[in-house]
């Protein structure tokens, strides 16, 4: 893949394939990390597993995971409020689960999963909705609507993919394999266009910063 | 390179923290426990009761006088004799002379089973479940009417057809599916009493226990036999009928109890659908074949509808008048091959990624042979299949294999469905699915690269669309997994496909940013 990359890009590949290694390492550091954080799936699995009958369950879980659910949601929709729905409806479809393998692991994963697919189904039914305009709430206090612009305004350079990519690794501290399995792609292909992302933002950083 | 690092980092920190700033001010919990654990609703709803009810709470005996009864009697008696027998008068009194369960007792019925039973439930809407049954319930046609006037008939509020779901319960015994199941037509997001539309019961309730001994048949080997008799190819290299018409083919294996003689009995069914390519636009078809335990043909051909009931609201019928299902019945047990057939040779046995997920109950095994040319005869284009993305997925329980996932999400034709509980089906009969390579796909790999190089093809379009499978019967039957040194081979293909994959999504990104 990445020789793939080289041959695309041509020119200075010793330069290239320096900063390519070191922003894996660093990459592969950071999930090093997050493996530590593997101990806490069976806490998470096992309070997916009581959060049908247990309230205190499900609030656990949703403190854990309201932020990463809503930026996950916000990134795909761009709206605020519904963004607010999808977490909603995430946590209420998490509690209506009845068949969760902890076998299979990654909880966390399957949270985001879930998520990721009612934030699209939400985005596709406001679209078919309101087809011909679409309507961004950005939330009622004055910072809300500050901080929800402000990430609109840099998320829209990216694609769809992009996003997600880059809400996950970032909000969602998820590792590149997790993302991929999210996803249903390989993990070459999340890094790489986590790494095309991030390059994209700080480009029009840089422009915007000007 | 430091300072790219750094800057990296920032951009990262500085998304994490003003996403968090602004889902700190989110407070929704309240809203999520009240639907997640909504307070016990009582049985009957306000507007069922009336006051001969509520004066009949001490329990006495109400006296009712003979004379009244005799005159009610006696009135019926002159109307029925004396009005004009117009057309509304005729329905009406049809529907009174059908035996025909009210949509209380149907809905009471349905609180009591699936409160003391144990009931495998699923969402689909009902425009879905309308046209694609076949593939919400193998076994029985939709029950309700899809449109919106009937649906306003049964004193709803919905506005339009897409507000409209259905909510199927299924009634199970140790894990697995009988026959007995309800449907509920409910309008908008909430599946609450106040907006439920109709009902519908299945004709047969289960009571009884599985019979002992008896196992479920294993009729893979059947299954590969009917599709080697039915499949075939045609000029083209087309996966097609024993006619030669181009088709796309699935089946899907799922294991039930069906009652007999006070017994479950495990019956073991195939449903074989497809899409009829160059035969007509529209033209889905399927064959169901069940086995008993020991083998023998339990049931085949036509599906039965065996709905009980199914009643709006205001008792009236909500069954549909005429069948909306896309599926027609063909004859795909049993064909007989075409001995004039050319050979087919490769083979990609196939499992649906989310079936497990989905159908707790069902096999795991749903195969999906989509058969399409890739070679220089060109592109069949009018082909109605999904568009898939490519990816490669190694699943530690299975073998490495290759997905083949719909590429958007929004495209009409599939849609992966979700893990979540309810497991909501959505608008295509088809699911994401894995696929096992083989040597035909290595060399449509160095076909597609090449292309890429060479330049003026709609590369990524090509990828999408243009994927060819073929059946090789002996290494279905044998099953045979990948060995290592083609694992190697594979992975490094994989690689190759991805990188392709790469060049070609961004060359699409320059093209598009001119």
């Amino acid at each position: 893949m990445l020789s793939d990359h080289n041959q695309l890009v041509g020119g200075d590949n010793a330069i290239l394939n320096l900063y390519i290694k070191k922003q894996e390492k660093q990459l592969y550091a950071s999930d090093e990390t997050n493996k530590v954080s593997d101990t806490n799936d069976i806490t998470v699995n096992q309070l997916i597993i009581s959060c049908t009958k247990s309230k205190e369950s499900l609030s656990t879980l949703y403190n854990m995971f309201k932020n990463s659910v809503f930026a996950l949601a916000f990134a795909i929709t761009s709206d605020y409020q519904l963004a607010e729905d999808c977490v909603i409806e995430t946590f209420v479809r998490l509690s209506q689960v009845k068949k969760f393998d902890p076998k299979r692991g990654d909880g966390k994963g399957f949270i985001h999963r879930i998520a990721r697919n009612v934030a699209l189904e939400m985005r596709r039914k406001f679209k078919r909705e309101d087809s011909d305009y679409f309507i961004q709430s950005y939330g009622e206090a004055d910072k809300t609507v500050e901080d929800s612009i402000f990430i609109n305004q840099m998320l829209k350079h990216l694609n769809d993919k992009q996003k997600q990519t880059v809400i996950l690794k970032c909000c969602s501290e998820m590792t590149f394999k997790e993302i991929a399995k999210i996803m249903k792609c390989p993990e070459s292909t999340v890094k790489s266009r986590y790494k095309k992302a991030i390059a994209i933002l700080q480009e029009k950083a840089g422009v915007d910063n000007e | 390179m430091n300072n790219d690092f750094d800057r990296d980092q920032k951009i990262e920190k500085k998304l994490k923290d003003k996403m968090n700033e602004m889902s700190a001010s989110l407070d929704c919990f309240d809203k999520i426990s009240s639907r997640a654990f909504p307070k016990i609703e009582q049985y009957h709803s306000n507007d069922e009761f009336v006051i001969s009810d509520l004066e009949n709470i001490t329990g006495k005996r109400k006296h009712i006088s003979v004379i009244k009864a005799f005159s009610a009697i006696a009135a019926a008696v002159v109307c029925i004799t004396l009005i004009p027998k117009t057309g509304l008068i005729d329905r009406l009194m049809c529907e009174i002379s059908t035996p025909q369960s009210s949509y209380s007792s149907i809905l009471a019925e349905f609180k009591a089973e699936t409160e003391n039973n144990t009931y495998y439930s699923y969402d689909v809407s009902l425009e879905y479940y309308s046209k694609y049954d076949l593939l919400v319930t193998p076994f029985n046609c939709c029950p309700f009417e899809n449109n919106v006037l009937s649906s306003v008939k049964g004193g709803s509020l919905a506005n339009s057809t897409d507000d409209v779901r259905v909510r199927i319960f299924v009634k199970t015994v140790d894990l697995i599916q009988t026959e007995q199941m309800y449907a509920v037509e409910y309008v908008g997001n909430d599946f609450s009493e106040e907006n439920f539309i109709a009902i519908a019961d299945s004709a047969v309730k289960v009571y009884d226990t599985p019979a002992d001994g008896n196992e479920f048949y294993d009729n893979t080997n059947d299954i590969y036999t009917i599709l080697d008799n039915y499949c075939s190819e045609n000029n083209h290299n087309n996966l097609s009928d024993p006619q030669g018409n181009a088709i796309t083919l699935a089946e899907t294996t799922f294991s039930n109890y069906f009652s007999s003689d006070n017994k479950l009995i495990p019956v073991k069914t195939t449903l074989f659908y497809g899409h009829g390519v160059d035969r007509s636009q529209d033209d889905y078809f399927y064959d169901i074949i069940s086995y008993a335990p020991d083998g023998s043909i339990f049931g085949t051909g036509k599906r039965q509808n065996s709905w009980n009931s199914s009643v709006y609201r205001d008792g009236n019928s909500a069954m549909p008048s005429e069948n909306e299902s896309l599926f027609n019945s063909e004859k795909i047990v049993g064909a007989e091959a075409n001995p004039d057939r050319p050979s087919m040779w490769s083979l990609y046995p196939v499992h649906n990624y989310i079936s497990s997920n989905t159908f707790p109950t069902y096999d795991s095994i749903t195969t999906e042979l989509y058969k399409k040319d890739v070679g220089p005869q060109g592109i069949v284009s009018t082909l109605n299949v999904p568009k898939f993305s490519l990816s490669s997925y190694n699943d530690p329980e299975e073998e490495l294999c290759i997905i083949l996932a719909p590429d958007r999400i929004e495209d009409n034709i599939i849609k992966v469905s979700s893990e979540d509980g309810l497991e909501l089906f959505v608008d295509a009969p088809y699911t994401c699915t894995q696929y096992y390579l083989k040597d035909y796909y290595f060399s449509w790999l160095d076909d597609l690269e090449n292309e890429a190089k060479t330049g003026g093809q709609p590369w990524y379009e090509e990828i999408n669309a243009n994927v060819s499978y073929y059946i090789d019967v002996l290494n279905i039957i044998n099953n045979r997994q990948l060995t290592d040194e083609e694992r190697e081979t594979l992975n490094a293909l994989l690689e190759k496909a991805n990188g392709i994959l790469q060049m070609i999504s961004e060359d699409k990104d320059v093209k598009s940013d001119r």
